[in-house]
Parts: structure tokens; C-alpha cells; sequence
């Protein structure tokens, strides 16, 4: 089986999505809790009802992901075909030491649902929380669905995936966003990193690797 | 080889190869290199396996071109020889074959994922598909079989492209599916074959799993169609040996298989990656030259989106077909297709699904603007939301290939009618996507009688035979007609309903909404149209889903049609109704007076009515200020008594802070003119230089606004000096910051060390995502907020100690 993604960056569009009222909830830290129905409050439930409604016309999920083959295990640094110091820090070497592919991924919701974000926010900003935490959850819900396209792809040359890792999280900077971006083609999808900060725009993004662990290895 | 390919395959079963890499690499083949190219530069090489796997006993080889379209020789900088390389490809497998096995033309993905999902055009994917077909079908293939597919969309590309290249061949479709036996886009096996059946002439599994996961399969494609099924496991999943990866069914352990493959109604058996020769030799010993087993394929009209099928006919669900999505006497969905956006159309779809459609039209007609453009993206628009089968509605051509082409299911096309014209444009169309459509009894003229109408749908039926559409994609629209205007006309469509299934054996349809034009109470005429035609035997109806009325009146015709075998659906939704009324309705209490009822509608964050609550209280002689304080400040301080309780949530406090701004801008005007409003303190808010996520300080701001203190909002991206100018020009009692990054909360450190070295008064309290009370200390700032919840209090508390330290 090929690997489609040596080849170049797969850029995905207008990936399918639902929008599950639980994870929402959770979202917003709201527990036990596991549909709007079984709110105590029919106002919030309503409110939140139509903070997801509204969504549904503004996502547009869209990734772009590539696999790197490692070429070199450092004691700080994994060395792969792209860059020689983006995957940095201990807790990647960890991750990534038993791997012979790297899989970066990024991904984002569209610019529409950050944008009507800050709109509410001058207007009713209960309706803007709740829309914010709706996108918030998505994002990951978008980087969840790449991540399944990938195990497969991991899964199908004999390999097993190790868990998502993002950057800004442990001790791999935000600061290597630009160029893990730069190698992914997220200029595709109109995904750019602001200077200084990192920021992915639009918000509400995911950018993470994901590693192919030998099988023998785990 | 004796005998067509399809009628051998149709009652025995024939053996197919196993993988051709691995068998390359063992050769020479160095890892890496395209094996394709090998049928110009080691043709020998390439004909010892063919030899090896037709000794073994495979009825039909696969020729090495699984790689040899124009997209992926051009990774190797080879696409100006795909003719050259197609056509050495088939020479050596016919050389290998001679007279023993069938040569199929092999095709595999492009290695991009088509439009709109991804970025190659589906037009584009044709063509290039159609390229390798032309090649391979022009050098005497036999069959072609497209294999190791996982995208619906791309299969059906490449299905479209081989037809248009090699008209006269066989075509095998094969798709590929993870243990959790769905396709990596989500497709399960039925409605894979579903979407299929139209398109290939056999439908198969192959590669990513081994076997034992594949009899499943198997089992539910022979289920859903009456098309030969194949077959062709991996030797087990892969798994990485010594920097190799290696297949760890044995032959023996794969052979196995061969008989439960058989029974669950394959026909075309082989192996995939890591299989070989051996592997071929005992599927052959095993179940070589067997008859098919018999299957049982239920009948119905298949439609299907990229995850889901439904069926239409006899003795199935009666399909409501949502009828929401079209501008037709709707001012505003209309202004919004003419403004390019599809927000209403999703909504539409939502709410259709949620109110149990089973299906959705989609007709996307506005006159002056492009309607091809239009269809296609409500088409993308609706399936990225919704998984069910859509119906693509228009009476422009274009619009309706337009939506076929993004749509990787199969669709219902609406629609034909018997008018040559449309007949002409439209059924080529159903054709070459292998889309099911609605036929409208109508012709030039709609008839009245019911045996009129049946003509036409004769007419419609014999002219679809006869282009190779099969009865099973047809659904026969009945015509509803105006029963205000056209009483007889109304009987007879009824009568249609009856003539039409019993002469055709065809399933039925009508735009149920139709009936009642220029008469009130229109939904009872939908329902009572709709039990009357259920019961003479409709199939399907293009509904308001919205009304309750009609799922009753479907539920209730189901049960006297045959729909609802053991009346099992209707108990189901009864009894669940019965329970829903056992719940106590709410308690009817004493009434409560206005200032209870602000309270709680503070407390519930009833922003749609606390503004009128507080007119009343105020037209009721209440006090502003007792409003105030007496109801709406004790509402918000109860509410955060329940969230330290955890019994209330962040998103109530933000209803209720929400609930209370908006009851203030009434009472606001109020108390500043009957005298000075004592603020608590001043605080200064932004989110630090570098960051760009607000939302969080700004519901921080409104908290603090509800809890009496005068609140400075700077913003974002907010630099050190611009919150130090604002501290000094208000006065400030407290300054919060907010950064929701790693990369930007150092700025809160630099405000910080500022405020020390000029030796300023303020207070500085902290809070965001990535803050914590040990950073808050770290820095040496006064407070940290944990969330929305907490920062009322580490504020009142700060500006305490800020004014008893006589610091202002």
C-alpha cells in the first residue's frame, strides 16, 4: 500500500462534520449533562441549541497533513526528511524514538465562526461564549477526523500510531508553528501563523504530529 | 479463456492473483521504484509472475499498471508514457495468459482526493482515468478492475472515465475498508454496493484488512445487490519486521477463508498485499470452479449518500423526502442563494434531519443566477452536515450534472417527464452517473386520467430500459394535483398510485404539498392525500417534515400497507410518547410577584424577557434601584453560590451576567438621573500585546459591570503603555490582564515589572487558559482568576486591600 502522504501534503476540504451536543457540554464544563435536553435550564438549552445551529452554517473544516520519514533519533532533536529542528524536546524524542514516519497535521474550521465570534461579542456576549466554546470543541473535532485518516493510512503499512501531539503543549515551543506549518502547505488551506505570538489564523486550529511506531517496538 | 467473462463470473466462481510488489521486489525490484515502469525496463520480470500465478491457477491476472495513470507516473516524471507503459503492461499479461486467464486492465487511485473534499477536479479525475482506460482497453484488456479505492467520489470518477473509454469491457470495482468495516470516507459495505451497482459490473473488497474481517463484507454487498462480488484479502494486517513489512497469514491460514468467502456469495476470489502464487493454488484446490451460492437480494429503489442508503418500494419505510430546500415563494431563502450564501440551506437541512426526514430535495432555482454554480455548492454544503440521500431538483440540465459531479453517492435525479426533450437531456445523464430519477407521469400536457398517466410512464420506462437503466432506479411520480382545482384529477392520482405499481411494478412518488393549493387548513389535505395514497400503495412522498401531522398520518397508513411488519415501528413510537406525557408537568404554585420573577429570570438567564419584566416592575411602582439591588444583584450573587456549589455552570453565569446588562440598560438611565451611582472601584481590563482571544475578558467585563465596578475595556493586542496611560487617566483601582498563549502571557510579566519600577498604585489581578496561581506568584502579580466564576471575587478583594492601603 502506497503511503499517499510521502508524496506531497493531502489537503482535505469541506470535511463532514456533526456537532455532538455532549461534547459541547463538556466544552463548557457543564457535567453529567449528556444531551441540551437534560438541562436544568430550558433558557440555556435553548441558547446553546442555537449556538450549534448557527455553527452548522459557518464551519468548513479543512486540513492538510504530511509524513516525513526519520531520518536521525537526537537526544534533543528527531531529524526528519523536512527539518532538522522541528520536532524538538525531550517528550517528542520520547514519542517519536521508536518511529520510522512522522505525520504532521494541520487543521482549522473555516475563518466564518471566529469571525461571528467577535461580532456577538459586541453585541451578546452570552451568544458569542456559547458559539466560541461550539468552534472551540470543533477544532478538535476536525483534528479527530484527519487523526482517523492517518491511523488508517499508519495502520495499513503495518505500523501503530502514537498519540496526537500538539504544538505549544509539553516542551515543543509554539515557536516552531511557522515552520511545521511551512511543511505541511497549510497555505492551502489559508492557514498562516501570526509573528511573535504563533497564533494560528484563523483561530481555532489544531496543529500536532503524529508518529508511525514500529509494531515490534510496542 | 472460454466463455464472457461476466457470465462466468455470475455463476462460478473464478480465481484472481495475488499481489505483484513484493513478488517484483524478490526480483530486483529496488524498494521504492515504480513498479509500472518495470513493463518497459524488465518485461520478463513482470511476465515470470503473471506465469507463476497462472500456473497456480488464477482465471484472470492483473496487469502491473496499478500506478500507470498520468497523475502518478508523474511522480516518476513518466506521464508522457502511459500509453507506451498500459499497453506493454497487457502485452506481457496476455503472453503470460495465453489462452488460460483473462487479462484485466489494472487501475488504482490518483493519490489526491477529488473536489470538493480535496483539490483534483472530478472532471479532471475522469479524464486522467479515462486515459489509462483507453490505453489499457485499446491493447486488448479484457476487463478493467479499479481496485484499493476508499473514496466513493473517486471510485465513481473512475467507474465514469473507464465507461466512457472502454464501453464495451467489464469493469470491476473494488474498495477497500478498515476492520471497523467502513471505507476510510466512512462508506459502509451497502451502501458501497449500492452506490455501485449502477456503475460496475462486479463490486468487490480488497487490500488494508486481512480475511476474517472481509466475510462481513462480503456478506452485506451480496445482501444489498444482485452484481457478482470479489474479493481479495492481504495476507493479514501488516506488521514491521527488521525494517520490513511483513504479512503474517500463512497460505494455508488465508485458503481457509475461501469457503465462507464463497457462501457469502462471492464470486471473483484472490489475494492482495503479501499474498503470492501459493496462496492462489489452495483459494483454487479450495473452491475453484465452484457454482455462486444462491442469494437473497430485497427489491426497492436505491438511493444512497456517501454513508447511508435507503430504499424505496414495497414493504419498506415510506420515504419522506424533505421538501424545505427550495427557493419557490420564499423571499429571503431566495435572496440568499442570490447572494451566494448557502447558511439557509444548511439550517434547512438540520432541521429537516432533525425532524426525521429520510431524505432531502435540494432545488436551489432562482432565476438570474447561476444555478449550476448554486446546486453544486448547496450540494457540497448539505452532505458536509447531513448524511442523508439527497434529491437533486431542477429543471436545468447543467445544474443537475453539476450536483452529480460533487455528490458521491447516488442520487435521486428530479426529474424526467415523457416529453422527447426531456427524455433526451435528462435519462443520458441518469446514466452516466448512475443516479436513480423520478419519472413524472406528465407529457407535454399533465393527463387527468390515471391511464394516461400510466402511458407516459411506459413511455418513460421503455425509453430508460432501453439506454441500460434498470426498473430498480425509477420511482414514478404520480402528479398530486390541486384537489381545489382538479377534483377528478386528484381521484386519479390516487388511482395512478394503484396502476402504476400494479402494471409496472414501479415505485411511486408525489409532491405531497401540491394537493392542497387555495384551500385552508392545508396540512389536514396533505395527511388525508398521503393515508389515502398510502394505502393504494405510494412509496415515497416529497413532505413537510416540520409537520407533525404527517409522521402520524405515515405512521398510522404504514400499518394497513404492509410498511410496518408487526406493527413494531408504531408501538416503538407510541410508547415512548405515552412515557414522555407520564412526566410531571411543572408546578403551578402560587403566582409570583415581579420581583421574584426578575430574580429568576436572572437566575435562568431569560434574556428574552427580563426587559419587559422590569418595565412591568418599574409600571408597577417598583424602585430602580430596588430592582436593582433587591432582585437582580441578589439573583447574581445566589447564581454564584450554586457555582461554587458546582450545581451551576460557567454558561449560566454568562446567561445570567448576559440577563442582568440587559435588564440595566433599562434601569440604567433611571437611577444615574435620580442621583450618583456609587461604582465599587475602577478596574482597567485588556488582553496583553501579541494575543488575539478576547471572549473570555470580555465576559470577565461584564461580571465585573454587574457587581457595581466601573469597567475599562482596552481590548486586545493591547501594548504596556497604552494599559498604564488608561489606568493613570481613569484612576484605576485594578488592572486585569488576560492571554490565552504561551507565547503572549510574558507580556502580563512586563506590565507587571512596569508598574513596580515606576512604583504605580495599581493593583494587577491575571487570568486565561494558560495561567495559573503559581505564574500569578511567579511574576509577582496580586491575583489570579481561575475563570469567569472567580474573578467577582479576587477583584472585590483586590480593590479592598488597593483602598484600605490608602494607596489612591
Amino acid at each position: 500500500m502506497p503511503i499517499r502522504s510521502l508524496a506531497g501534503a493531502v489537503v482535505l476540504r469541506n470535511i463532514p462534520f456533526t456537532i455532538d451536543e455532549k461534547k459541547v457540554l463538556r466544552e463548557m464544563r457543564i457535567p453529567k449533562a449528556g444531551s441540551l435536553a437534560e438541562l436544568d435550564s430550558a433558557a440555556l438549552s435553548r441558547d446553546i441549541k442555537k449556538a450549534i445551529d448557527l455553527a452548522y452554517s459557518l464551519i468548513q473544516g479543512q486540513a492538510c497533513y504530511r509524513t516525513f520519514r526519520i531520518t536521525e533519533v537526537r537526544p534533543d532533536t528527531i531529524v526528519i526528511e523536512g527539518s532538522g529542528t522541528l520536532l524538538a524536546g525531550s517528550n517528542m524524542v520520547k514519542l517519536l524514538a521508536d518511529c520510522d514516519c512522522a505525520t504532521l497535521m494541520a487543521c482549522h474550521i473555516g475563518g466564518a465562526l471566529p469571525a461571528r465570534v467577535e461580532a456577538l461579542s459586541a453585541e451578546n456576549l452570552a451568544e458569542a461564549f456559547y458559539l466560541e466554546r461550539v468552534g472551540t470543541w470543533m477544532a478538535d473535532y476536525m483534528a479527530d477526523q484527519v487523526d482517523r485518516v492517518v491511523e488508517s493510512e499508519i495502520v495499513k503499512n503495518g505500523y501503530e500510531r502514537t498519540f496526537r501531539y500538539a504544538c505549544g503543549y509539553g516542551d515543543w515551543a509554539l515557536s516552531h508553528q511557522p515552520e511545521l506549518l511551512r511543511l505541511v502547505e497549510a497555505e492551502k488551506i489559508g492557514l498562516k501563523a501570526m509573528p511573535e505570538s504563533h497564533i494560528m489564523i484563523p483561530r481555532m486550529a489544531v496543529s500536532a504530529v503524529i508518529g508511525w511506531k514500529r509494531k515490534e517496538a510496542a | 479463456m472460454t466463455g464472457h467473462f461476466l457470465e462466468r463470473v455470475r455463476r462460478e466462481v473464478l480465481l484472481l492473483d495475488g499481489s505483484m510488489g513484493a513478488l517484483l521486489q524478490n526480483r530486483g525490484l529496488p524498494a521504492g521504484y515504480a513498479p509500472d515502469l518495470w513493463n518497459l525496463e524488465n518485461p520478463a520480470a513482470i511476465e515470470a509472475v503473471h506465469r507463476e500465478y497462472v500456473d497456480a491457477g488464477s482465471d484472470v491476472i492483473l496487469t502491473n499498471t496499478f500506478g500507470a495513470s498520468r497523475l502518478r507516473l508523474a511522480e516518476y516524471g513518466a506521464e508522457g508514457r502511459l500509453a507506451e507503459i498500459n499497453r506493454a503492461a497487457v502485452e506481457i499479461a496476455r503472453r503470460a495468459a495465453g489462452t488460460r486467464a483473462y487479462v484485466a486492465g489494472d487501475i488504482g487511485p490518483l493519490g489526491t482526493t477529488l473536489a470538493p473534499f480535496g483539490e483534483l477536479p472530478f472532471d479532471d479525475a475522469v479524464a486522467i482515468f479515462a486515459e489509462q482506460a483507453r490505453a489499457l482497453a485499446q491493447a486488448g484488456a479484457d476487463l478493467i478492475v479499479i481496485e484499493t479505492m476508499f473514496d466513493l467520489l473517486e471510485l465513481r470518477a473512475a467507474l465514469i472515465g473507464a465507461r466512457d473509454a472502454a464501453p464495451n469491457l467489464p469493469l470491476v470495482a473494488s474498495m477497500t475498508f478498515t476492520t471497523d468495516g467502513l471505507t476510510d470516507t466512512g462508506t459502509d459495505p451497502e451502501t458501497a454496493a449500492a452506490a455501485l451497482e449502477t456503475l460496475a459490473d462486479v463490486i468487490a473488497v480488497n487490500c488494508s484488512t486481512g480475511p476474517d474481517a472481509m466475510t462481513a463484507v462480503v456478506e452485506k454487498m451480496a445482501r444489498t445487490t444482485r452484481r457478482p462480488i470479489g474479493v481479495q484479502p492481504n495476507a493479514g494486517l501488516p506488521v514491521q519486521r527488521e525494517g520490513r513489512t511483513v504479512f503474517p497469514l500463512s497460505a494455508e491460514e488465508v485458503a481457509a477463508f475461501g469457503t465462507g468467502f464463497v457462501e457469502a456469495g462471492a464470486t471473483l476470489v484472490g489475494g492482495c498485499c503479501g499474498t503470492t502464487p501459493d496462496y492462489i493454488r489452495l483459494l483454487r484446490k479450495t473452491i475453484g470452479g465452484r457454482p455462486a451460492s444462491p442469494r437473497a437480494v430485497p427489491g426497492g429503489v436505491k438511493i444512497t449518500s456517501r454513508m447511508k442508503t435507503v430504499r424505496i418500494g414495497p414493504g419498506f419505510p415510506f420515504l419522506k423526502i424533505g421538501e424545505k430546500i427550495n427557493p419557490t415563494g420564499k423571499k429571503a431563502f431566495a435572496e440568499a442563494i442570490r447572494e451566494g450564501r448557502m447558511d439557509m440551506i444548511v439550517a434547512e437541512a438540520r432541521k429537516q434531519y432533525e425532524h426525521g426526514a429520510h431524505a432531502l430535495d435540494v432545488n436551489v432555482g432562482v432565476p438570474m443566477t447561476p444555478e449550476a454554480e448554486n446546486m453544486a455548492r448547496a450540494v457540497t454544503a448539505v452532505q458536509n452536515i447531513v448524511d442523508l440521500p439527497l434529491v437533486i431538483d431542477s429543471a436545468n440540465v447543467d445544474a443537475l450534472e453539476a450536483g452529480l459531479k460533487v455528490y458521491p453517492g447516488r442520487a435521486l435525479v428530479n426529474s424526467v417527464n415523457a416529453e422527447e426533450e426531456k427524455l433526451e437531456r435528462v435519462l443520458p445523464l441518469v446514466k452516466r452517473y448512475g443516479a436513480s430519477v423520478l419519472g413524472l407521469v406528465s407529457g407535454d400536457e399533465i393527463p387527468e386520467k390515471a391511464a394516461d398517466r400510466l402511458r407516459n410512464a411506459e413511455k418513460i420506462l421503455k425509453r430508460a430500459l432501453g439506454m441500460g437503466i434498470a426498473l430498480d432506479q425509477i420511482v414514478f411520480d404520480v402528479l398530486a394535483l390541486p384537489v381545489s382545482a382538479m377534483q377528478d384529477g386528484s381521484r386519479e392520482t390516487i388511482e395512478t398510485v394503484r396502476l402504476v405499481g400494479r402494471e409496472l411494478g414501479a415505485a411511486t412518488s408525489a409532491g405531497v404539498s401540491n394537493v392542497s393549493f387555495g384551500l385552508p387548513n392545508r396540512p389536514l389535505i396533505h395527511n388525508t392525500f398521503l393515508a389515502l395514497a398510502i394505502g393504494a400503495g405510494l412509496d415515497a412522498g416529497i413532505v413537510n417534515p416540520y409537520d407533525e401531522g404527517m409522521h402520524r398520518a405515515v405512521e398510522g397508513a404504514s400499518l394497513f400497507s404492509g410498511r410496518d411488519p408487526g406493527c413494531r415501528r408504531f408501538i416503538e413510537i407510541h410508547q415512548a410518547k405515552a412515557e414522555e406525557r407520564k412526566k410531571p408537568a411543572a408546578e403551578a404554585g402560587t403566582p409570583k410577584s415581579t420581583r421574584d420573577r426578575i430574580f429568576e429570570a436572572v437566575v435562568e438567564g431569560e434574556r428574552e424577557s427580563i426587559q419587559a419584566l422590569v418595565r412591568q416592575g418599574l409600571a408597577e411602582g417598583l424602585d430602580p434601584f430596588a430592582v436593582f439591588l433587591d432582585a437582580m444583584t441578589p439573583a447574581i450573587r445566589h447564581l454564584g453560590e450554586l457555582f461554587g456549589a458546582r450545581k451551576k455552570f460557567i454558561p449560566h453565569l454568562i446567561a445570567a451576567a448576559e440577563t442582568m446588562r440587559k435588564g440595566v440598560e433599562i434601569l440604567s438611565p433611571l437611577m444615574e438621573s435620580a442621583g450618583i451611582v456609587e461604582k465599587k472601584g475602577t478596574i482597567v481590563m485588556a488582553t496583553v500585546k501579541g494575543d488575539v482571544h478576547d471572549i473570555g475578558k470580555n465576559i470577565c467585563c461584564l461580571m465585573l459591570r454587574n457587581y457595581g465596578f466601573a469597567v475599562i475595556d482596552l481590548g486586545k493586542n493591547v501594548p504596556c503603555e497604552a494599559i498604564l496611560d488608561a489606568a493613570a487617566k481613569h484612576r484605576a483601582d485594578l488592572i486585569g490582564l488576560s492571554a490565552l498563549m504561551t507565547t503572549t502571557m510574558m507580556q502580563m510579566k512586563i506590565v507587571r515589572d512596569a508598574v513596580k519600577e515606576k512604583g504605580l498604585p495599581y493593583k494587577i489581578m491575571i487570568g486565561g487558559a494558560v495561567t495559573t496561581p503559581e505564574f500569578a506568584r511567579e511574576i509577582g502579580v496580586d491575583g489570579h482568576g481561575k475563570d469567569v466564576g472567580d474573578v467577582t471575587g479576587v477583584a472585590e478583594r483586590l480593590v479592598e486591600e488597593a483602598r484600605g492601603a490608602g494607596k489612591r
